[in-house]
């Protein structure tokens, strides 16, 4: 149990009330060296795969992501990071394979090529069927599509990031000060961490630099 | 078979003390944790944390009373009776001592970032204290009718 730990982390606002980070990533860092050695070993492994940053999805291929995916669930976890886990991968595969789907494209040959997780051979198989059969057991299946249908890339990172959130606050609450509180805490620490970098006024910045960018190597 | 039934009524006259203590002394190790985790987050009001986390140490005052209410001789006729009370209310104390730490680090937990939730946040901690009060009571009540 985590009394001390959970006790010296601040309240951490609903993603879309927050303004600022209530706690900054040095201190976070301090008070996280408190976890035991092989909690601490878990979460560092765990949070490049499935934090909230888009360099994830940048810095790395599909099948390297299968692989990490693959390597981190054979290894030994405490069952609610497991379960997080592959709550978020395969949330990751079924907007893949909606993606895919609105881009008109086939799924590649070969497993685990392209997602993770149990739901892939159902996918592959019920790819015909309006969200493969799915939205039943993912009720959130609809709405993602239509969003990306739209192209509502903001409406549909807000429903993400609450589906993960309420996930979390429900796997935290048995346990009040337990290991599943401090990975809820951090893995909800970098959504709203994620979320507040989304800043309107910069992403026009750079959209212009980019645009100028390219201008200037075509009339180049 | 005498010498069983003796070791069972010491061991129903110290359990209470002892359970009781054990109890207190994991509650308010709760307790005290999470008040000085709180510490690292507040600017003031360090001392009425600490005053929460101390809240469990009650159960091992009622177990001294308990210990020291149960007959002072000890028989073969007195000690299965002892025994079910020493260690009955030993039990109970030891375990509300526990609940009450876990109840007292989620009140310091709650009033570190909400101070106006202080008193409130203290209501499942009162709580628990009474229902260690009636084991408490009703073990008094009961050692008084233990054949001396």
């Amino acid at each position: 149990m985590y009394y001390d730990l959970i006790a010296s982390l601040p309240q951490l606002p609903y993603f879309e009330r927050a303004e600022r980070l209530p706690i900054t990533p040095l201190r976070l860092g301090q008070r996280l060296s408190r976890l035991r050695p092989e909690h601490a070993d878990q979460l560092n492994r765990a949070r490049p795969l499935v934090r909230w940053r888009t360099e994830r999805l940048t810095a790395h291929t599909d099948s390297s992501l299968s692989a990490a995916f693959s390597k981190l669930m054979d290894s030994q976890l405490d069952a609610p990071l497991r379960d997080y886990i592959a709550f978020r991968m395969t949330q990751q595969t079924l907007l893949a394979a909606l993606r895919r789907k609105r881009d008109r494209l086939e799924l590649p040959e070969g497993p685990n090529s392209w997602g993770v997780g149990p739901r892939v051979h159902h996918i592959r198989k019920h790819w015909d069927a309006p969200h493969f059969g799915l939205e039943h057991l993912y009720p959130w299946l609809p709405r993602a599509s239509e969003q990306l249908a739209s192209g509502d890339a903001i409406g549909l990172e807000r429903l993400l990031i609450d589906l993960n959130w309420r996930w979390l606050t429900r796997c935290a609450e048995p346990s009040m000060f337990g290991f599943e509180a401090v990975m809820a805490f951090v893995f909800k620490w970098d959504m709203l961490q994620a979320w507040l970098a989304c800043d309107p006024e910069r992403a026009k910045i750079r959209f212009t630099e980019l645009i100028d960018k390219v201008t200037h190597v075509a009339n180049a | 078979m005498e010498l069983a039934l003796i070791t069972l009524g010491w061991i129903g006259l110290y359990a209470p003390l002892a359970l009781g203590a054990v109890g207190s002394m994991i509650g308010c190790l709760r307790g005290g944790m999470a008040a000085c985790g709180a510490m690292l987050e507040v600017e003031s009001g360090y001392g009425r944390f600490v005053g929460v986390a101390a809240m469990p140490s009650s159960q091992t005052i009622y177990g001294i009373v308990v210990t020291m209410a149960l007959p002072g001789e000890i028989t073969a006729g007195n000690s299965p009776g002892m025994f079910a009370l020493g260690a009955l209310s030993g039990v109970a104390l030891m375990f509300s001592a526990l609940a009450q730490g876990a109840a007292c680090a989620a009140a310091i937990n709650a009033s570190k970032s909400k101070p106006e939730v202080f008193g409130i946040s203290l209501a499942p901690a009162a709580l628990i204290e009474g229902f260690a009060v009636f084991a408490f009571v009703f073990a008094l009540v009961l050692a008084g009718r233990l054949p001396t």
